[in-house]
């Protein structure tokens, strides 16, 4: 049994001391007879150190010979990894971010976390009656815990301009459990802060803390809210954005201890009311078996409902990025292949010598582990660098976005996709060196060397090509969407438009209709202003309302702007069929709705509804339960609805007086470059209309979309990027395959030129070389690019993800591309000197 | 090629290396062999494993202080998987200014009064 053991060790040693010493070593154990215990116990602990010691021996070896290697051509390794830490460094970078996205989150087991839905008409959502929630609370059956919360407006005082504060969440104090997240500074809310007696408190955020000011020693002092003195008791850690991880939540109050104001700005905490709920599951439960618990309840995992949106944006990226890397390795790999096959000589030399194909095999590895090394490297350091600008161009909407970095968990999967990489770009060249034959290589090397290995560099080369038409074809898709959706086209006009929300708390229907129309009057005589409109939201504003409209026995849920006559031509959206609303449709009138082409064709596949009754309910509001019947009289074109969805939503707009709201976004047009002067003209409208009423300064509407778009159509621009690079590694590929090609027939090609070939001949010869490839790469990619681009029919718009101009378009940009990389060959075969080309033989 | 080489560049030698190179010094040995005169010189405080022996012996070819040598014994009494090393001259020159240099380094010890009184 020993002597077996003996003889596995001696057979994980390296292959040439095996060769070298194994069977002598054997012989020296067989030796002697029979052998006791401390024999075997010596014999077996030498052996495994001289695993370990040849073994590392071994590498140093094939490190040290890599190195020289690599710095014998210097041309070849800069290039090598400068390609791979382009791949790398966009894999890194596109990692840190999904990492902060989508697989980690800011808290503690949160597997665990799950929204906590009602079933409405077997549909879930997400608001849950309050007294629903406190039965929930005092009996959570699976749920180690159980929190609420709601939004709310505020009105802060006391720090400068009066702030309306949109952004705190009305919590129960449970939250901080749920969550398990402890506070920066102070304490979090306890079940004493939601007494309605107790003293009023607040929490903020890490980053409404530091617009405050940033001071440490602010638990403990109040702050004027609704007119209230409110004490912050604490500061979240930074990153810590709630349940919904809503980048800009302010602060958090206590659900039972609303601080409302006499105009009744605060929590919407009223009687009957409704709060968004979360729990926490017992730890080792999943979230199926609970929800038979819950009768009329639905359990989702938490982070599924804030990451949706866009988990696809980042699952494409990643997978284009993965593209990029894929292709800078095979031209590695076929660089690598090309060396290899020049070395012949010298590996036949060295085999010949007695180094086993093993070792070759080795050697090619350890450098190509080397090259891949040297470029995760680089990868990670550009990333490093330049992550902060990538995340600063990412949409504020994005959550977990301010979380981005490059941490431990990056840095393993830098390493390990370096690892991936040094075998991936490896297995052609090793496969190569077991070709390497002494006999055959060492008499005739040149010859040798010639017409080898060329069918796995193109097919290398073809699969390089089609992988980037797939990238480019996916990129130029979503061009199109954010072409047609750029801001200048959203479908709307957001210029010289400024925005200011005025609420009207409390205020019965009539009298903020009255208040509507004077306050439209005066601006309607105010110099900087050319018109004025309002609307309960403006696109891309992010707040909404909701409606269920019912036509027939089928209900939607749908989005729905209460507008005043003048608001879509004033936004210059377009009315596609039908009228737009007019000053007739009052109260009086009947009752009348427009609908967004989007909506149009849900209701009917051809869109044709004007004229069409249809039944709409507020699904909150004093007005829940009143249904009223509408006429469609007319549809209007889509518009965007933020930086990151592109399919537009439902939309349907009513008549302010039909429905007077408290609550408008007053747009006014203002002259062109007179924004400012038209912002403080209205304001000073509302202030001599109600001095008392605190409404925010009014903003520029561009500024507002920018802010939330990001600054950039994210998801294009990265893709764009990301295809430039597939293109531009490609490119270079097939330049170097085709260079190979011709340098490996220079013989040849010196011969046809000696016998009378004309260098339009030689041109064509090699044309045809280079271009064929192209051809067979380009018609792949487009087929696997049919097959792919329905992944991405959520996020492309105004365009189907089979169309054909975009497919014909990329794959004639490849067609130019291939032929400018297969120029630079082609002059250097058309300059063969025929006497050079001969000589060499 | 190692006639020219300066013995002393390898000094000093491992205690393992050193007591290889003097089982060797009067005649060819395979490894069992050279196990055994080890252990033999030493009282048996010296047992070398096979591992650690084939790596010193790697090494000494590397450096030219041994070759493996052609001699075998007759047929009946040989292992063929066995291999007999022997010392180069260069190897020779090794073993004896490394002993010159142990040699040296005892008379030093032994030149002070402490060990003169042991010994006496």
């Amino acid at each position: 049994m020993m002597k077996r053991l003996f003889a596995l060790l001696v057979r994980l040693l390296p292959a040439e001391f095996r060769g070298d010493f194994g069977e002598a070593m054997t012989a020296d154990v067989d030796a002697g007879g029979r052998r006791g215990v401390t024999f075997w116990w010596r014999e077996i602990r030498s052996v495994l150190a001289a695993v370990v010691r040849e073994h590392v021996d071994a590498l140093r070896h094939d490190v040290k010979y890599a190195l020289r290697m690599m710095r014998r051509t210097p041309g070849f390794t800069t290039m090598a990894v400068l390609m791979l830490a382009l791949g790398t460094g966009v894999n890194v970078a596109m990692f840190s971010i999904v990492d902060a996205v989508l697989l980690r989150s800011p808290f503690e087991r949160p597997q665990e976390l799950v929204a906590v839905q009602m079933l409405v008409k077997d549909r879930p959502t997400w608001s849950v009656p309050a007294d629903r929630f406190r039965e929930l609370a005092r009996a959570p059956g699976p749920l180690t815990a159980v929190a609420g919360f709601t939004s709310g407006s505020h009105v802060l005082t006391g720090q400068g301009d009066p702030l309306n504060v949109d952004d705190i969440e009305c919590v129960s104090p449970g939250i901080f459990d749920v969550l398990r997240t402890r506070p920066l500074l102070g304490r979090t809310l306890g079940p004493a802060d939601d007494q309605p007696g107790a003293e009023p408190t607040i929490v903020l955020s890490y980053d409404f803390w530091r617009q405050l000011g940033g001071s440490p020693g602010i638990a403990g002092t109040p702050l004027t809210i609704n007119q209230t003195p409110v004490t912050v008791i604490g500061v979240m850690p930074r990153g810590f954005a709630g349940p919904l991880a809503r980048a800009d939540v302010q602060g958090w109050m206590p659900y039972g201890r609303p601080v409302q104001s006499a105009d009744n700005a605060g929590c919407r905490a009223r009687p009957g009311g409704t709060l968004q709920v979360i729990a926490r599951l017992k730890p080792g439960l999943s979230v199926d078996p609970v929800k038979s618990a819950l009768p009329g309840m639905v359990l989702m995992p938490l982070d599924s409902s804030i990451i949706d949106d866009v988990r696809t944006p980042f699952t494409v990226l990643m997978v284009a990025v993965g593209c990029v890397l894929l292709i800078a390795c095979f031209n590695v790999g076929g660089l690598q292949m090309e060396r290899t096959l020049a070395r012949r000589r010298e590996m036949a030399l060295r085999l010949a010598l007695g180094a086993s194909r093993g070792r070759l095999a080795r050697q090619t590895l350890t450098e190509n582990l080397l090259l891949s090394l040297a470029g995760a490297l680089a990868g990670i350091a550009a990333t490093a660098l330049t992550l902060g600008t990538v995340v600063s161009m990412l949409p504020s909407n994005v959550p977990y976005v301010d979380q981005v970095e490059v941490n431990g968990r990056v840095l393993a999967m830098a390493i390990g996709v370096a690892a991936a990489v040094g075998i991936v770009a490896g297995l052609l060249p090793i496969g190569e060196t077991r070709r390497v034959s002494p006999a055959r290589d060492l008499a005739d090397a040149a010859r040798a060397s010639e017409r080898r290995g060329s069918w796995g560099r193109r097919v290398l080369v073809i699969a390089e090509i089609a992988l980037s038409i797939v990238v480019l074809i996916s990129a130029a898709l979503m061009a199109q969407t954010f072409l047609t959706l750029r801001p200048a086209r959203p479908g709307f006009d957001p210029s010289n438009k400024v925005v200011m929300n005025v609420r009207l708390r409390g205020a019965t229907p009539e009298a903020s209709e009255e208040f509507f129309r004077r306050l439209f009057e005066r601006l309607e005589t105010a110099p900087a202003i050319q018109a004025s409109g309002g609307a309960s939201y403006f696109p891309m504003s992010g707040n909404i309302a909701t409606t269920s409209l019912q036509i027939g026995d089928t209900t939607r849920e749908t989005w729905t702007n209460y507008v005043t006559p003048g608001f879509l031509a004033l936004m210059k959206m377009p009315i596609v069929a039908g009228r737009s609303f007019s000053i007739g449709d009052t109260r009086a009138s009947i009752p009348v709705v427009i609908v967004n082409q989007a909506l149009a064709s849900r209701i009917r596949p051809d869109g044709q509804v004007v004229g069409q009754r249809v039944l709409m309910k507020a699904l909150y509001g004093t007005e829940a339960n009143l249904p009223v019947e509408r006429t469609i009289v007319g549809v209007v074109g889509n518009t965007r609805v933020s930086g990151v969805h592109t399919r537009p939503a439902q939309e349907a707009f009513v008549p302010y007086p039909q429905y007077p709201v408290v609550s408008l976004q007053i747009v006014a047009q203002s002259r062109p470059g007179h924004e400012f002067e038209a912002a403080a003209e209205m304001r000073a409208a509302v202030r001599e209309l109600r001095p008392d009423l605190v409404v925010a300064p009014a903003r520029s509407m561009s500024d507002l979309i920018r802010q939330r778009m990001g600054s950039t159509p994210f998801g294009a621009w990265l893709l764009g990027v990301i295809a430039v690079l597939a293109v531009g590694l490609a490119a270079i590929g097939l330049m170097t395959t085709i260079g190979w090609w011709v340098r490996q027939r220079t013989r040849e090609l010196g011969v046809r030129i000696a016998l009378g070939a004309t260098r339009i001949g030689v041109t064509s010869l090699v044309f045809r070389q280079g271009m064929t490839l192209a051809v067979i790469g380009i018609g792949l990619g487009c087929a696997i690019a049919a097959g792919v681009t329905r992944y991405l029919a959520g996020w492309i718009y105004g365009v189907t993800p089979l169309d054909l101009a975009t497919f014909a378009g990329c794959a004639a940009l490849m067609l130019v591309v291939a032929a400018g990389a297969v120029f630079l060959p082609v002059r250097r075969a058309t300059a063969v000197d025929p006497v050079v080309a001969l000589r060499t033989e | 090629m190692s006639a020219d080489r300066d013995p002393h560049a390898l000094l000093p030698l491992t205690p393992a290396m050193f007591h290889v190179l003097v089982a060797l010094a009067d005649e060819p040995r395979h490894g069992y062999a050279i196990i055994k005169d080890v252990s033999a010189r030493t009282g048996g405080s010296v047992e070398l494993g096979t591992g650690t022996l084939y790596g010193i012996v790697k090494r000494l070819l590397a450096e030219g202080l041994v070759v493996e040598s052609r001699t075998r014994p007759p047929a009946q009494d040989d292992d063929e998987r066995r291999r007999y090393y022997r010392l180069t001259p260069f190897g020779k020159r090794v073993i004896a200014v490394e002993t010159d240099r142990l040699q040296a380094m005892v008379d030093a010890a032994r030149a002070t009064d402490m060990l003169r009184k042991a010994k006496a």
